[in-house]
């Protein structure tokens, strides 16, 4: 990383109002990084729950601006991945994405 | 950095554990946190057109895709490549995603930085299949090429 200076190729997402990469983060422990994250003031912009894919994962969004994601793949019951890959693919079918926080409805 | 991820990664696959007397419990599967063949941190890239830049990235970069995963209309809500020993993943943007595109917000924040053998060639094929050249390859102050 580095400070933004005149004439660099990347502007920051401050600036920007976003950034188009989320670094992804695989660790043994995600609860506990993940609290550490929050506690030092990541915003979460995906909260951490057990996804459809087999994984425990969340975003959050650091105080500079950009996209993290942390994650580990857990064992999760046949029950439950169907139950969220359901909810995801209704979300998908909607050209809604899984980690939009709320579902709007659709007009009729 | 890429072999202090590697060790750290390698520390999840083989966690030290006492022998324990085995009991006659039925043996649960196991779940390695982390996936094969990731490091720490992996990017990944909201792109418009996330298929157009699979396909670009492989003539760029030499890239080996590893998955995708379509909608109905073609676009990708997953992906992965892999250059070199570093995975990439990629989507193409839904609405109420966190990440924007980078056409969309007209730049990027971040720069994804490739150490290679030959900077050269590497170069000069990502040139060739089309990459604007936003700072000269050239021999650099911190002894880069």
């Amino acid at each position: 990383m580095s400070d933004v200076f005149p004439g660099a190729g990347s502007q920051s997402p401050d600036v920007l109002g976003n950034s188009p990469v989320t670094l992804q983060v695989y660790v043994k422990n995600v609860d506990k990084l993940w609290q550490q994250a929050v506690d030092a003031g990541a915003k979460v912009t995906m909260p951490l729950d057990n996804q459809f894919w087999g994984e425990r994962y969340g975003q959050l969004t650091d105080p500079f601006g950009h996209h993290w994601s942390l994650s580990e793949q857990i064992k999760m019951s046949k029950a439950e991945r169907d139950e969220k890959q359901k909810q995801a693919m209704s979300m998908f079918s909607q050209g809604q994405h899984p980690e939009a926080p709320e579902q709007t409805t659709p007009a009729q | 950095m890429a072999t202090l991820a590697r060790a750290g990664i390698e520390d999840y696959h083989m966690p030290k554990k006492p022998k324990q007397a085995k009991k006659s419990k039925p043996k649960k599967a196991k779940v390695d946190p982390v996936p094969k063949g990731f490091h720490t941190v992996t990017p990944y890239l909201a792109i418009s057109g996330a298929a157009a830049a699979i396909d670009w990235y492989k003539k760029a970069f030499g890239a080996k895709e590893l998955a995708r995963q379509p909608t109905p209309d073609g676009k990708l809500m997953h992906a992965r490549i892999r250059i070199g020993d570093s995975i990439v993943m990629m989507s193409d943007v839904f609405p109420g995603a966190n990440a924007q595109a980078a056409d969309v917000l007209g730049n990027s924040p971040v720069t994804l930085h490739v150490y290679v053998k030959n900077v050269d060639k590497f170069w000069h094929q990502a040139v060739d299949a089309g990459a604007k050249v936003t700072m000269p390859l050239d021999n650099q102050f911190w002894g880069e090429r």
